[in-house]
């Protein structure tokens, strides 16, 4: 007799059906394969977004995943569709991309008559609500007219409650079944992968109903009964309908669809008619190389780049090139600036194309890092576009394959440590403040739940039953997802719809509409996604050339501005990098002069080094060792000292973990790629000991010791994941060098540039316009009758001449600069003053612009009627006695020719003067900035009586020496790798200073680490190095806020707006 | 005040009773200060002035002389004048921070058009009153009218039955009084005055608002007794202290009230208990949302409103509850199956029928052992269920029993009786 089919539980929800089920998909097909199932289905509510996930999970643990949908109508009976082969799944995709598009984001719409549109092909299962007899025939006509859709089989299922009525219910349904001459099914409906996960479940229903637990009442789950059950439970609660324990596997026998159908297929637009992919391709790359070397290209290039095309050819990547290519193009043609990043920059052919900048002349170039035979999945192409015109780029793709065809890749926003707490505190009823001082305490984006130091911190106790349920309910909540947003700029574009692959919804943002699958999801499915990434330096250096073609007259390109300058590198070494792309950080202003770069190789290390892989690989020290001559450059080989020879011996990139493994032990090209992939996922994948044992024997194989291969093998393990791809930092590493040379030999052009590309970048307007002032550029204040929108240069004949005997130009502060102006109104201001003139007084001001009040309020209180020859006070004065509508312009020109009374010549207010801290104060409140003075300068005898001496003597300080400095909060850094050790940077009127917080310290001083917007602190100095290229720090023992004597430099609202950067 | 914050008072001419306007401010907030109060006086010529001068000082107390009101306010923060925060914002933009900073523009004419074209009017017209200039009323707080009727009687009383006929009389004369005003008693207060010097009191609840003297009368008689006249009373206080707007009932053209008005009829047989057994003790119950069936309702005040009913749970829920489950012997069929009988009380009942399972889940808020490093769900929880089954033993009487915690093979079942159907 053959044995029963293995039970099939077909309705499980996952948690992508928002806030309405408590188990990821993966832990119910895990939980399903425990339980000896013989397939799992999900479906959830109108959505497809968890079942890649799903789909992987079934793989790896070895059971049949069959994809569904729940469709939740508006006019009948939630029905669940399976599709059973690839175009019925188009079909599903295209019905809810229908329901989607009609409703706002995040909703679908869909109705009976929608279900046409799946016209045949599919399994369904009518999820039975509790049906009244009388119902039972207005729902069975509803149903009937399905027939045609689900007309692979088609069933009735209704699942036990456990509510007393069970025995009634599942008659009912049969009843129906009958009325419908339809089979039943048995099913639990779960809405969980175990009982316990009630209680998320609960706190889940209680934050989709806004309602606290006390609150919810009956919406709260009687039971938590509908979770997977065991075969033989299910062969209990059904006893009375045996046959409907197997539909479920005869579905799924009847079934032949798998989310592996999903075979992609590029666009072929970018082929003209007639030829084929791989010779467009060929034929490009072979034009551009000799376009990119007009002395004749390299024979090392040429052999790379038909290497490349071999591989490209066999893979049958070629279309994905071109389509890459087809967008940069499009972007160049129309002077936006690109560059490719990434493992991308190892391919000759790219380079060929023009899409990413990295010389494979000069450098190493791996491809098989990029793309390896052994894989198989598509290559990823990152390209970085100027983030304020990447719209331009994206709105292309939209036109050119139109909104079937292309969609942004989705990214699941899920609840992470903050949102956790705050959200279950709410639904607890603990008391909001309580709840989000909690939630404070913990670092930006982590995931860690808060600890007993935290929780006490925050005024909650430990070990209270209170905190304890809301801990351990937010920890269980991390990680579920809430709602899906866009991508940053993941396109997937298809050749076929893009609807018949992945249901598209709208984005929250207009004319963008998004796929409901995430970047891993495409990955697993081998489906091919192009990054349109946004860089602000892109911009920023767009726009530096633009001014330095207007202002100095001399035009200039990315690709001509003059290489291997040793002004810059020396500028660098100074660590003089605030602005500049990636080494502007305080963690790369403390390694420049360490490491002091001289070349440019010397930046395509410092981008890479400075990053948690290589510092936790103990790659940094040693290299830097050996760069300083306290160390011999050896190495173990003479083919070992080709890889690493770049490095002095020290292994920093992946391309070199790869060379290692195939230079020294043998591996092929594919296998190395296979060993960097494994690198990055040794802890989940478990392969660590099949790749250690593969290099050790092949490395003593060809001569080497066992024990330096061992320890070969544990210097890659230990910066698998992390090192960078040398590629990805020398494309980076070109634009460092971009934006050094111009803070170089343009510091005027560079900060109006960064300040008008805002916000990017590590420091705030406030620094920058610092840091250009200490390099002789003149800052000149906001003002209506100087400033455009953007910050602009004027001329300045008597500033200081600059590095190659450039006059500099004075910068001219933006009208963006003021706080709650909208470039809408500067525009009209500027136009006006372009139309007629500068302006006379507060009511030409006001007649010729017709600004508002409140607009005219926010220019008088940044001092931007300077010019008018009116302070703060007098200005805010006349700006308020304007009429509250502007006077007819006819009346007020008459007025003004006929010399008639000027508001500004009646006599002055007697209002009283404004101090110099109020002033500043408000300078920072209003502009961000200020140009009068320092808040530390104005409170410099404050603080000598507290005892804190200038940040600048800290430099001159003896090591290990006790000092006690103060000043404001720029930034607050804990970087991932070094074990809870905070780093904080002050500024004071002169200089900056690096504080270091230890752990401990940090408990103690937690609030004033995270709040405080002005600090003192008491430790000891620490130097390293010796000047000019020393860096310093203080390890503080002891720390003060300060925020109050802030305050008290502003006495009437009380609260000088500083704002710090924080970053994890 | 309207902002409810404090009080103003017009003084004017009693100083000089409470020993001067020091004395008098002192002797007002240290008497505030006797009832829980911390509170800070201001004494001026204007209420403006005053009010300023209470919500800035630093001292329990600061006095104006008359006429000095300029120089008093100069030093205050303009907000002292009552003014919304939007104008106390421009004005300190403007750095006009101190009602002083104000004077020169407020003065001459010029001045003051400037400050009007630019601020409401409200501005100008809290510093003229604060300085005297302009005239600015308070309306003062009527007092609520009481209900209250006295009796004196000429030598201390102490029985019953002249206790009784006073309180008849005083009946007789406050339900005129009320039924004039259109309202009706819904608690009355006697007081008696004892002559020890000490006072008892009794209340009475009503139902319904009363006006009719017979019906009060009834009532007070049920609650005299716990009136303590000690060695005797001589003065008695009827006060009705909470009333409602008296509804009239139209009488029927044969005499015989309406019946339709259960409430009417329901309501003196409750007041009578509650007078004879005391307020708290009568009272209803409300359906409340909630699984648990002994938590699903709530007891509330007889004469209480009742709640709006939101959904009940949707099974058939026993008429009987009991309060707490009593513990049975029972014994299942099958497992996670109904029992075959239970035993309570002595009797045994075969069961013939049973419909169910209906599981519950405690509330798993309420369950211990949440707290661990890390914080983690109760190893309870998956036991914290009960499983409901309604019965019909072989006579056709119906129970609800259940089992406590999930069927375990190996562990003995728990059941218990949790209510009776009729």
């Amino acid at each position: 007799m053959k044995p029963a089919p293995a039970f099939a539980e077909l309705a499980a929800t996952s948690n992508f059906s928002f806030l309405r089920a408590a188990s990821h998909p993966h832990e119910l097909v895990e939980r399903a394969a425990e339980l000896g199932y013989g397939a799992i289905g999900i479906a959830d509510r109108n959505s497809v977004a968890g079942l890649v996930r799903a789909h992987v999970a079934a793989k790896a643990a070895g059971i049949r995943l069959v994809p569904g949908c729940r469709l939740v109508l508006t006019d009948g009976p939630d029905l669940l569709a399976y599709p059973a082969d690839r175009a019925a799944w188009g079909r599903l995709t295209r019905l809810l991309t229908t329901g989607k598009r009609r409703a706002e984001k995040g909703g679908c719409i869909l109705s009976l008559t929608d279900l046409a549109m799946l016209e045949g092909g599919f399994a369904g299962i009518v999820s039975a609500p509790q049906v009244s007899h009388e119902e039972t025939e207005v729902l069975s006509s509803k149903i009937n007219v399905l027939k045609n859709v689900f007309n692979v089989s088609f069933h009735v299922a209704a699942a036990p409650r456990f509510d007393g009525c069970d025995g009634p219910r599942l008659a009912r349904a049969a009843q129906l079944a009958e009325a419908c001459a339809l089979p039943l099914a048995a099913t639990a409906e779960p809405l969980m992968h175990v009982p316990g996960r009630r209680p998320v479940f609960d706190v889940l229903t209680c934050i989709r109903e806004h309602c606290t637990l006390a609150d919810a009442g009956l919406r709260l789950a009687a039971n938590g009964e509908r979770h997977l059950r065991t075969p033989a439970d299910m062969a209990r609660l059904f006893a009375a309908y045996p046959a409907a324990l197997t539909a479920g596997a005869e579905i799924a026998g009847g079934l032949a669809f798998s989310l592996d159908d999903l075979a992609y297929e590029y666009p072929d637009e970018p082929v003209p008619a007639g030829r084929s992919a791989d010779g467009q391709l060929a034929r490009l790359a072979l034009s551009g190389a000799r376009a990119r070397y007009p002395e004749g290209v390299p024979d090392k290039v040429r052999a790379q780049i038909g290497h490349e095309l071999r591989i490209i050819r066999e893979l049958r990547y070629a279309p994905y090139f071109l389509t890459v290519h087809d967008i940069v193009g499009f972007a160049r043609s129309r002077g936006i600036l690109c560059q490719g990043r990434g493992s991308a920059a190892n391919s000759a052919v790219c380079f060929a194309l023009g899409i990413t900048a990295v010389d494979p002349a000069r450098s190493d170039t791996l491809f098989e890092r990029f793309v390896s035979a052994a894989r198989n999945e598509p290559p990823d192409i990152d390209v970085d576009f100027e983030h304020e015109r990447r719209e331009e780029v994206i709105q292309h793709i939209y036109a050119r394959y139109g909104r079937e065809r292309a969609g942004l890749a989705a990214a699941v926003i899920r609840y992470r440590a903050r949102s956790a707490v705050r959200e279950v505190g709410k639904v607890l009823g603990i008391a909001e403040d309580r709840a989000a001082a909690l939630a404070r305490t913990v670092w930006g984006r982590s995931s860690r739940s808060p600890d007993a130091g935290q929780t006490r911190a925050a005024g909650l106790d430990p070990a209270s039953p209170e905190a304890a349920r809301l801990l351990a309910l937010a920890r269980e909540l991390i990680g579920f997802p809430r709602h899906l947003s866009q991508h940053v700029g993941g396109f997937v574009i298809t050749r076929g719809r893009l609807d018949e692959v992945v249901p598209i919804e709208n984005a929250a943002m207009e004319a963008r509409t998004v796929i409901e699958w995430d970047k891993d999801d495409l990955d697993a499915l081998g489906i091919l996604k192009i990054d349109v990434l946004a860089l602000g330096m892109l911009s920023c250096i767009r726009r530096a050339l633009g001014l330095i073609a207007a202002h100095h007259g001399r035009v200039l390109e990315l690709a001509t501005i003059p290489a291997e300058d040793a002004a810059v590198y020396e500028m660098l070494c100074r660590a003089d990098s605030v602005g500049v792309f990636q080494v502007e950080s305080r963690a790369q202003m403390t390694m420049l002069p360490r490491l002091r770069p001289r070349t440019f190789y010397d930046l395509v290390i410092e981008v890479a080094i400075v990053r948690p892989g290589p510092i936790q690989g103990d790659m940094v020290h040693p290299y830097l060792r050996r760069r300083s001559g306290k160390e011999a450059v050896e190495f173990p080989s003479d083919e070992l000292r080709a890889v690493l020879g770049k490095t002095l011996g020290v292994p920093l990139f992946q391309e070199q973990a790869m060379r290692i493994a195939m230079v020294a032990a043998g591996f092929s090209a594919q296998d190395a790629d296979r060993l960097r992939r494994a690198m990055a996922t040794f802890k989940h994948t478990g392969q660590v000991s099949f790749f250690r044992d593969k290099m050790v024997e092949g490395m003593t194989a060809r001569g080497y010791e066992p024990a330096f291969a061992e320890r070969c093998f544990q210097q890659i393990e230990g910066f698998g994941s992390y090192g960078f791809p040398e590629s990805h930092a020398a494309s980076f590493a070109l634009l460092v060098y971009a934006s050094a040379w111009i803070k170089c030999h343009y510091p005027d052009v560079f900060a109006a540039a960064l300040l008008n590309s805002q916000p990017m970048g590590f420091y705030a307007p406030a620094q920058i316009v610092r840091d250009a002032r200490a390099h002789g550029v003149e800052v000149r204040a906001v003002d209506v009758n100087a400033s455009d929108w953007d910050c602009k240069l004027e001329e300045a004949p008597q500033m200081a001449l600059a590095v190659n005997g450039v006059q500099l130009k004075a910068l001219r502060l933006g009208l963006r600069q003021v706080r709650g102006l909208s470039e809408a109104d500067a525009k009209r201001l500027v136009a006006a003053r372009a139309l007629d003139g500068p302006f006379a007084d507060t009511g030409d001001l006001a007649a010729r612009t017709g600004l508002a009040k409140a607009a005219l309020s926010r220019l008088a209180r940044a001092d931007a009627l300077a010019s008018l020859k009116l302070d703060r006070r007098p200005a805010l004065w006349a700006v308020a006695g304007l009429e509250d509508a502007a006077p007819l312009p006819l009346f007020a020109a008459a007025e003004r020719s006929n010399g008639g009374p000027r508001l500004d010549d009646a006599p002055p207010p007697p209002l009283p003067p404004m101090g110099t801290g109020e002033a500043v104060a408000e300078d920072y409140r209003m502009v961000r900035l200020s140009l009068r003075d320092h808040p530390a300068r104005l409170l410099r005898g404050r603080l000598d009586n507290l005892g804190f001496a200038p940040c600048a003597d800290m430099a001159r300080a003896k090591h290990g020496s006790w000092v006690r400095a103060a000043g404001l909060v720029l930034v607050r850094q804990r970087p991932g790798t070094a074990s809870g050790v905070i780093f904080m940077t002050i500024e004071d009127e002169d200089a900056v200073a690096n504080l270091v917080v230890w752990p401990k310290s940090f408990e103690r001083y937690r609030a004033t680490v995270m709040a405080a917007r002005m600090v003192g602190v008491a430790g000891r100095v620490e130097h390293e190095g010796n000047p000019p290229h020393r860096v310093t720090h203080v390890i503080a023992e002891r720390l003060y806020d300060l925020s109050d004597l802030l305050d008290g430099l502003d006495e009437a609202s009380g609260r000088m707006a500083v704002a710090s950067r924080d970053f994890q | 005040m309207r902002d409810g914050a404090g009080i103003w008072i017009e003084a004017g001419g009693c100083a000089h009773l409470l020993g001067g306007e020091e004395a008098m401010c002192r002797t007002v907030v240290a008497d505030l200060a006797r009832l829980g109060h911390a509170a800070r006086a201001g004494l001026a010529g204007t209420p403006g002035a005053a009010w300023a001068l209470a919500r800035t000082a630093k001292t329990p107390f600061a006095i104006a002389a008359p006429g000095t009101e300029r120089e008093a306010l100069a030093p205050l923060p303009v907000a002292a004048l009552r003014l919304d925060p939007a104008t106390v914002e421009a004005l300190c933009a403007l750095g006009l921070r101190r009602i002083g900073d104000l004077y020169p523009l407020g003065t001459a004419a010029s001045g003051r058009a400037e400050l009007a074209r630019r601020f409401p009017p409200l501005l100008l017209e809290r510093l003229d009153a604060a300085l005297g200039l302009v005239f600015e009323p308070i309306s003062p707080i009527r007092e609520r009218t009481r209900h209250i009727t006295r009796f004196t009687a000429p030598e201390p009383v102490r029985d019953g039955e002249t206790v009784a006929r006073i309180t008849q009389r005083l009946v007789e004369t406050l339900c005129p009084m009320l039924a004039r005003d259109g309202l009706g008693a819904r608690r009355v207060t006697l007081t008696a005055f004892r002559a020890d010097g000490r006072s008892a009191q009794i209340d009475c609840g009503t139902a319904r608002p009363l006006a009719e003297a017979r019906a009060l009368m009834r009532l007070m008689a049920l609650c005299l007794p716990r009136l303590a006249t000690g060695p005797g009373a001589d003065a008695f206080a009827l006060e009705a202290t909470e009333t409602d707007p008296l509804r009239a009932t139209q009488a029927r053209l044969d005499g015989r009230k309406d019946r339709e008005d259960d409430a009417l009829t329901l309501a003196p047989l409750v007041e009578k208990l509650a007078a004879r057994l005391g307020n708290g003790r009568i009272g209803r119950l409300a359906p409340r949302p909630r699984h648990l069936p002994e938590r699903a309702q709530s007891f509330v005040d007889a004469f209480g409103d009742i709640p709006d009913t939101p959904d009940a749970a949707t099974a058939a829920r026993p008429l009987r509850l009991f309060a707490r489950p009593a513990p049975v012997a029972a014994a299942a069929t099958a497992p996670e199956g109904p029992p075959a009988w239970f035993r309570w009380q002595g009797t045994v009942h075969p069961i013939a029928r049973a419909e169910g399972p209906e599981r519950i889940a405690l509330d798993w808020w309420r369950l211990d052992g949440w707290q661990g490093d890390p914080p983690a769900m109760p190893e309870t929880l998956a036991d914290a269920v009960r499983d409901y089954w309604r019965v019909e033993d072989a006579r056709g009487a119906r129970f609800w029993i259940f089992r406590d915690g999930p069927w375990r093979p190996d562990a003995p079942e728990r059941w218990y009786l949790h209510g009776v159907f009729p």
